[in-house]
């Protein structure tokens, strides 16, 4: 295990069985995590994890640089398995047939052959591989009503955050506008590029929390905005990343917390409730001015939030994180392993 | 007629290897021709998925830079960012115009990714085929010792039924033709001529095998030379670029993380142009890559076709040789192969002090 040298982001590099290890618990603990719609797709994670394993790249990389902050894999390790998952098929069809790598990696030619046969049976096993992708967005027409000019819309974002932690947003909204007039609505190229311009700025929005979100999408004109969910995958807090300080302090040496928050600010949610232990409210960084106009706007859209984290952690752990969330007054769902 | 000299009609020579004729000569270097042209045609592969990853990255290069100058505008327009950051975050209607730079970046960064895995495969194989060239080389010098033994093992017995031959004519010159010594003394002059013609053929075999051999090795070792080459400066660009990504990579999150700091943009624009540098190195290493490409490789299979017509010159010489042998010819293959080995032999001035 080694620091990171280079990057702006505090990171380690794992090797050899050590890289191994974490690899299995984190996809381990995406299992056990039961992900559901709101949050990024566990399966495709796991998969993509499954790519940056020690036994799928056989030795090909050096290491797994994780980041300190959010304990899973940095952006370069994420894209690198796009990367290659994306030049496989091409990578195959000129490396050519195995059993011609085979015959020369047997011939005591030197190293260059024996890695180019395990770069052959690396780019075979990942060929195939579904990935998490790391920021795209889909947009589905859900009803559209020429009379009223309304369109009602589902928009799910899929990112790796800045902050290293995968994120969906999915959003619910209405829009009133001349472009829904027409009988049979289709996105066409008008549309596509309206729609480019609100995924970038839904793309920026995704640091922030579900309510801020909502505020910003609120205020836009012609937007009714019923929901806006923000499902979290990570962070892993393991005894050597930068997680909370109660969090490490119940660890022990080799255990870990992995956190999945869900974060919501919906006009049918019936009451305002936080049983998020270590949620980050910007609203709390706010000055009392803004504050209370964050406030105000609560009132203005109608809309209530809601925000949730559920665990995975180690049997042993269970005791001493459930001890702590009652502490800071959450009564959360802990999958032990 | 002494024994010596029966035993030296009889004998056969021990000639290294397998046998060789004409016909296996001109199989043997046809086939080490083939092996050649599919050597080239692997180089022309490799030559053509330079042009394309060139093609892609002065795609990109013009994206970075499109890129690179929009934020420079921004930093030039102080109150520019101060409007972008109140769209953003500030309250009213808002045109959805802005594009998030981390986006941008992002898709810039994947793309190039992609673009630098690819040179990185390449470089391997150039390993690769590099690899398999010395391996090639070192093949082709045991064939070249061989054919060079077998040469010196031919002219040493051509030598020596040369003399022979010359004894024997002297001798049947001195008895009566149609006694029954005179007769078996002509058999025994046929049979010195008829060895002396079969082994100044494989004299000129072994040396004509010797020679063209020689030739492919010298070719095998240009291929080889210009493959390290492009390996060396490909592995250069490779490793600069990748470098650069990994600075970039990191940065990404932290720009993400502080999207409003008029400090974090500065660093963006810095790491744009040390990308952007790195990409023209890049398409600039691509575009000599390529002049090298069409200088060397298109002379070195114009050398091989000149090589090709000579071969079968010689092939064709050594064919006509073996249908009407002539002492002029015995003694012209005899004087040829001492020349060659006088030429290829140090002079005084090149002897090791």
């Amino acid at each position: 295990m080694t620091e990171g040298a280079g990057a702006s982001i505090p990171a380690r590099v794992l090797c050899g069985a050590e890289e191994s290890a974490y690899v299995r618990r984190l996809r381990e603990t995406l299992a056990a995590a039961r992900l559901g719609s709101h949050y990024p797709d566990g399966t495709k994670l796991s998969s993509h994890l499954g790519v940056l394993a020690p036994e799928v790249h056989r030795g090909l990389y050096p290491g797994l640089e994780v980041d300190l902050r959010s304990g899973l894999p940095t952006y370069r390790e994420w894209t690198r398995a796009q990367t290659d998952v994306k030049v496989a098929a091409d990578q195959l069809r000129q490396l050519g047939a195995r059993a011609e790598l085979e015959r020369k990696a047997g011939g005591k030619r030197g190293a260059i052959h024996e890695k180019q046969l395990a770069k052959h049976d690396y780019y075979a096993a990942i060929a195939e591989a579904q990935l998490s992708p790391l920021g795209e967005m889909s947009v589905a027409l859900r009803r559209s009503d020429p009379e009223t000019k309304r369109a009602e819309f589902h928009v799910v974002l899929d990112k790796l955050d800045a902050s290293g932690l995968f994120v969906r947003y999915s959003l619910d909204f209405a829009q009133t506008s001349e472009a829904w007039a027409r009988p049979v609505v289709l996105l066409q190229a008008d549309d596509a590029r309206h729609t480019e311009g609100f995924r970038s700025l839904i793309y920026q929005f995704t640091s922030y929390d579900a309510e801020f979100t909502f505020l910003r999408l609120a205020t836009m004109g012609g937007l009714a905005v019923e929901r806006v969910v923000k499902g979290v995958v990570g962070p892993l807090c393991l005894p050597w990343t930068k997680g909370e300080a109660p969090v490490r302090d119940i660890l022990g040496a080799d255990g870990f917390v992995a956190m999945f928050a869900l974060d919501m600010a919906a006009v049918d949610v019936p009451a305002d409730r936080d049983n998020d232990p270590f949620a980050d409210l910007l609203r709390e960084k706010l000055s009392p001015e803004a504050r209370a106009e964050y406030d105000a706007s609560r009132q203005r859209y109608g809309y209530k939030v809601f925000k949730d984290r559920k665990f995975v952690a180690p049997r042993g752990v269970v005791a001493g994180l459930k001890g702590l969330c009652e502490g800071r007054g959450g009564r959360n769902v802990i999958y032990g392993v | 007629m002494a024994e010596t000299e029966r035993e030296l009609l009889r004998q056969e020579a021990a000639y290294a290897g397998e046998g060789i004729s004409v016909r296996s000569l001109e199989d043997s270097i046809r086939t080490e021709r083939a092996r050649q042209d599919g050597r080239l045609g692997e180089l022309a592969g490799m030559k053509l998925r330079n042009a394309e990853i060139q093609a892609a990255l002065a795609r990109e290069m013009s994206r970075l830079k499109e890129l690179s100058d929009q934020l420079g505008k921004t930093r030039a327009q102080p109150g520019r960012l101060a409007r972008l950051l109140r769209r953003l975050f500030g309250g009213g209607k808002q045109q959805l115009e802005h594009r998030s730079i981390e986006e941008l970046l992002r898709a810039q960064y994947e793309a190039s990714a992609v673009r630098v895995k690819q040179a990185a495969e390449l470089v391997d194989r150039l390993e690769a085929a590099k690899q398999e060239l010395y391996d090639e080389v070192e093949r082709l010098n045991r064939k070249i010792v061989e054919s060079a033994t077998n040469e010196e093992t031919a002219a040493a017995m051509v030598e020596k039924l040369q003399r022979l031959k010359v004894e024997l004519e002297a001798r049947v010159a001195a008895l009566d033709p149609t006694s029954a010594s005179g007769r078996q003394m002509q058999a025994d002059l046929d049979l010195a001529r008829r060895r002396l013609a079969e082994h100044t053929t494989k004299l000129t075999l072994f040396g004509t095998a010797e020679e063209r051999i020689s030739g492919l090795k010298q070719n095998t070792w240009k291929l080889a030379e210009v493959i390290g080459h492009l390996q060396t400066d490909v592995t250069r660009y490779v490793t600069a670029a990748g470098e650069k990504l990994d600075l970039i990579a990191g940065q990404i999150q932290a720009i993400g993380a502080a999207a409003d700091a008029s400090l974090v943009l500065l660093e963006l624009k810095q790491s744009l142009e040390a990308m952007t540098e790195s990409v023209q190195q890049t398409t600039r290493f691509v575009a000599e890559t390529q002049a090298y490409f069409r200088d060397n490789v298109d002379r070195m299979v114009d050398d091989l076709h000149v090589y090709d017509s000579e071969t079968e010159r010689v092939l064709t010489e050594t064919a006509a040789m073996s249908d009407a042998w002539g002492e002029a010819e015995v003694e012209r293959a005899l004087s040829a192969a001492i020349a060659r080995k006088a030429a290829r032999a140090p002079g005084p001035e090149a002897a090791p002090k």
